[in-house]
């Protein structure tokens, strides 16, 4: 086959490490909402100016929902995860197959293989 | 179609999937923050509408007021200029008030010296009705004692008798005081002797009664008495001879020619021989 396991692997890792930089930019995000928020509650410079209060917290909520769009991406990219995996177990099976198996299909399951990982790895 | 292949389709199919799967997910999740941005962004922009609304009626206020001051400028300048008045006139006030305290503290001064002076009057008063009183009592005395000397006969054997001066009024009328004598007669027996009385309820010495006669028939003045009458060295019918001890008496004739005199004495109104009263110290000028 022409996608090897080094391919794979390599890009799992990528992946893997795409899903950790997106976890600390979520969590970051969340955090800087809640900061706000908080900020917007407890301090007595706002404490008589009720509206300045809400819009902290409006704020505070808003930053925190755009934590959304790194989690999206890393459930994406989980999946993206899930299915080289499977990929890569399947190629090992495929592979331990291919000596009863004649060239021609042997092209087409590559063929097969590399539709598979494009759709795969598609952003 | 072989194992393999199958095996390929099925992920192929499962990263499809995944695929779709991804963008709802993308979708909904962009949905969120959108959906919480708009409620922040309404919220925000009611907020600023209230803002600008509250804005402006505080600019309306701000443009009342200061109308109103620029109203009240006049009225403040015109409330300094009461102020500065009322400032004057309270210094005004005070100098006054301290002018007072030192008028009040000279009066208080001066009452007190009128105290101690009214506290010494008191005192003089007291003792001059003290000797008064003694006096009176002398006086008492005296007469008490003078009317017991007379009735023991010093002068009541010159008493002439009440006919007797009767008939003396027809001797002496010639001389034009019959209304004089006249007058005396009347009073005898309702005018009292007095040593110190001044009205005839209360009664008369002497040279009151003689007084009081002159005055009641106008020949001598309110104010004047028998002291200021002329002196003379002979008297007339009717003109008053002074004796000792103040007898102050009318000088008469009866019809012999013979004087004699009737006035106030110790006994009340009586005639009497002038040889009973000793000589007389002067004789005084009645007015006709």
């Amino acid at each position: 086959m022409a996608v090897n396991d080094v391919i794979l692997n390599s890009l799992i890792r990528e992946r893997r490490d795409i899903i950790r930089l997106q976890v600390v930019f979520a969590s970051i995000v969340v955090s800087v909402g809640i900061i706000v928020i908080i900020s917007g509650f407890a301090s007595a410079a706002w404490a008589s100016a009720e509206p300045l209060r809400a819009i902290f917290s409006l704020g505070g909520a808003f930053i925190s929902t755009l934590s959304a769009f790194p989690i999206s991406q890393m459930l994406t990219i989980r999946g993206q995860v899930a299915l080289l995996v499977l990929m890569q177990a399947e190629r090992s099976r495929l592979l331990s197959m291919t000596t009863a198996v004649d060239p021609k299909e042997i092209e087409l399951l590559n063929q097969l293989f590399l539709q598979a990982l494009g759709k795969a790895v598609a952003p | 179609m072989s194992d393999a292949e199958v095996t390929l389709q099925a992920v192929l199919q499962r990263a499809e999937a995944n695929e779709r799967t991804s963008r709802r997910r993308a979708f909904i999740f962009s949905l969120i923050p959108t959906v919480v941005g708009l409620i922040f962004l309404g919220f925000t922009v009611v907020q600023i509408q209230a803002a600008q609304h509250e804005l402006q009626s505080t600019s309306q206020q701000l443009s009342d007021t200061r109308n109103a001051l620029a109203t009240l400028e006049p009225l403040e300048q015109q409330t300094k200029q009461q102020l500065g008045d009322s400032q004057a006139a309270l210094q005004q006030a005070n100098q006054q008030r301290q002018e007072a305290e030192a008028s009040r503290s000279q009066a208080e001064a001066k009452q007190q010296e009128a105290v101690v002076q009214q506290r010494q009057a008191e005192a003089a008063a007291q003792e001059a009705n003290s000797k008064a009183a003694a006096l009176q009592q002398q006086i008492a005395d005296l007469d008490s004692q003078l009317k017991d000397r007379l009735q023991k006969g010093s002068i009541t054997q010159f008493i002439i008798p009440p006919n007797e001066v009767l008939l003396s009024l027809k001797a002496s009328c010639c001389n034009g005081s019959g209304e004089l004598f006249n007058d005396i007669i009347r009073d005898q027996g309702v005018i009292r002797w007095n040593p110190v009385g001044v009205a005839p309820t209360d009664g008369f010495n002497s040279p009151n009664y003689a007084t009081y006669v002159l005055r009641r028939r106008g020949l001598i003045g309110d104010q004047s008495s028998v002291n200021d009458l002329r002196v003379i060295t002979s008297p007339d019918v009717g003109d008053i001879a002074v004796f000792n001890y103040g007898y102050t008496m009318f000088y008469f004739l009866d019809e012999g020619l013979k004087p004699f005199v009737i006035g106030m004495t110790p006994l009340d109104i009586l005639a009497l021989d002038p040889a009973g009263l000793g000589e007389p110290v002067e004789y005084l000028a009645v007015p006709r």
